[in-house]
């Protein structure tokens, strides 16, 4: 299956962390996001339905795909994993 | 409360169940036999530990063939199942065991879902489920006169229409009941294959899915928690029915924006709370399906349905069969316009009663709190609500409740919790006071004492709560409250 070119691991970081900001002020979260704490409520601040935005505003925004196994709960462990398990869109 | 005792028509249907239940967490379909005997070797070795009939038991099993299993194990023996969140805090459970005297917690540890450490109780008994793990867990509570009397009857948990949280009683031949009228009013269970969503311990996922599954010898589709994309790739695809709630039907459409019409059930229901009309209209769009609503409580079981085979019904649509609605004239309702007034049920799949309540009787009407109208057509439109319970998805929070666990963080003086409102729905937001309030620690405290739902996802940090003289928190005048839920009475 031809994949469309995934970005570099730190761009694709960097844009990642920013949706995160984004999706956290719009939750009333202050503070600075880290790339390596959890991304619930022990860490981003993110519930359930919050890391499912992220998710979908990553590969929407990024033009990536999250694969299927990661969309359950607390199977990625912070945004670096986000980033990495990320691959071009099909 | 006395439930009637000795009917089990639940276990007779499951008797006689000739469908299965499909397992997307392990890729594993139970046929109906092997779900038996599952659930006779679990019923075996639960009895062996000390389960007895009568006996309170906290059911915390996450949407896996286990959920069907235990919960026939422990009707077997005659125990009456709490049907409680897999995922519910370690603080919610302690709460509910002293509050009940339940001497057994049936939790099966699902990965991703629960937060119960494995150390909060002795393991009593243990048995795998295929590969699931189901521990019989001994809390060592005594007993409280609190408690269900009568055998295998099933305790629904709601934070209720007014107020603190409850156990609803609603034996096995109510359950019969609301599936009856579920089949009997949506008519597509022939052969389906019906994708539940939400935890089966909501009164929606249990009703509409699981029951009527079992009455219809259809196959029921679980995840151990929603996964929009194995819903889209498989369940879309296989299933005849999908059971949503209104934050997952958005998750849906965003996911799948701008890919085309992908495949979906042909046939898609919500509930638990109204649905955005954007949404709504997104939704179809993007998957070419109508959106049918589902009005139920956990109280009433399921009351109306927008579903209609020559075409969607307006508002949440007519009653089902065998349910009677009245619009009765409230305080709270009076001005507000014509025809308006407070929904009232008298239905089969009425609850038998509050835990620790008087009894119902049975021609009872129950009162919802919804504010509603019907129209020239017969339809029911819901406009609100009579009081400030937060909805999240169907999921009820009590604010007092956050409220207690926000006042016991250090520094903090005063709270307020009401709703909040965004596009999918009604969310649990907070004005507290207090000196250099740290709002991520604050919420992390919360995590540890609430069930994640219930943890504001705002926080706002005031120098005083507005008050009335006689001291009544103005929550209408706190930031944020959504104005569209002003109504007078409120």
């Amino acid at each position: 299956m031809l994949r469309a070119r995934k970005p570099p691991n730190d761009e694709l970081l960097r844009q990642v962390t920013a949706i995160a900001a984004r999706l956290r002020e719009q939750l009333g979260l202050t503070g600075a996001v880290r790339t390596d704490v959890p991304l619930d409520e022990e860490g981003l601040g993110l519930d359930s339905m919050g890391r499912l935005d992220l998710f979908t505003a990553v590969e929407q925004e990024c033009g990536v795909t999250i694969p299927e196994k990661y969309w359950g709960p607390r199977r990625l462990r912070n945004l670096g994993e986000l980033a990495r398990v990320a691959v071009g869109r099909a | 409360m006395t439930p009637g005792a000795g009917a089990t028509p639940l276990l007779d249907l499951w008797s006689g169940f000739r469908g299965a239940v499909d397992c997307a967490s392990s890729g594993r379909t139970w046929p109906a036999d092997d779900l038996r005997g599952a659930a006779d070797i679990v019923g075996r070795r639960f009895a062996r530990a000390g389960v007895r009939p009568g006996d309170p038991v906290l059911l915390m099993v996450a949407n896996t063939a286990a959920f069907p299993v235990a919960l026939a194990a422990l009707l077997s023996l005659g125990a009456n199942p709490f049907l409680t969140f897999a995922g519910a805090a370690e603080a919610t459970v302690r709460r509910l065991v002293g509050e009940f005297g339940i001497r057994h917690v049936v939790h099966d540890f699902a990965a991703g879902v629960s937060r119960l450490p494995a150390s909060t109780f002795a393991v009593a008994a243990e048995t795998p489920v295929g590969a699931l793990r189901l521990a019989l867990l001994a809390t060592g509570a005594t007993e409280t006169a609190l408690r269900p009397e009568g055998r295998g009857v099933i305790l629904h948990p709601t934070s209720g229409t007014y107020g603190a949280a409850k156990y609803c009683i609603r034996d096995q031949a109510v359950a019969i009941a609301e599936a009856r009228n579920y089949v009997g009013a949506i008519g597509v269970y022939d052969r389906c294959r019906v994708t539940v969503t939400t935890p089966l311990t909501h009164a929606f996922a249990y009703g509409f899915g699981l029951v009527s599954t079992l009455l219809t010898d259809g196959t029921l589709a679980l995840d151990a928690a929603f996964n929009p994309k194995r819903v889209l790739r498989e369940d879309a695809l296989r299933s005849t029915i999908l059971a949503l709630v209104p934050p997952m039907v958005r998750r849906l459409a965003d996911l799948s924006r701008g890919s085309g019409q992908p495949p979906m059930s042909p046939h898609v229901f919500y509930a638990g709370a109204p649905v955005d009309a954007g949404v709504a209209a997104a939704f179809e769009t993007v998957f070419g399906r109508d959106l049918h609503a589902i009005l139920g409580t956990t109280e009433t079981g399921a009351i109306a349905t927008s579903y209609d085979p020559a075409g969607r019904l307006a508002g949440v649509g007519r009653p089902l069969p065998d349910v009677a609605v009245t619009i009765a004239e409230r305080a709270a309702t009076s001005g507000l316009g014509p025809g308006l007034g407070e929904l009232c049920v008298r239905s089969p799949s009425l609850m038998q009663g509050y835990l620790g309540a008087p009894a119902l009787a049975r021609d009872e009407a129950f009162s919802t709190g919804d504010i509603a109208r019907v129209d020239d057509e017969g339809c029911l439109h819901l406009v609100g609500r009579v009081r400030d319970v937060i909805n999240l998805g169907g999921m009820k929070v009590d604010p007092a409740e956050v409220e207690a666990a926000l006042l016991a963080y250090p520094g903090i003086t005063d709270a307020a919790v009401y709703p909040g409102l965004r596009v999918e729905g009604e969310f649990v937001q907070a004005a507290v006071v207090g000196d250099d309030v740290d709002v991520t620690d604050l919420r992390r405290h919360c995590l540890a004492e609430l069930d994640a739902h219930k943890v504001p996802a705002i926080v706002h940090v005031l120098s005083a709560l507005p008050r009335t003289p006689s001291g009544k928190c103005l929550k209408v005048q706190c930031p944020g409250y959504p104005e569209v839920l002003l109504r007078p009475g409120a």
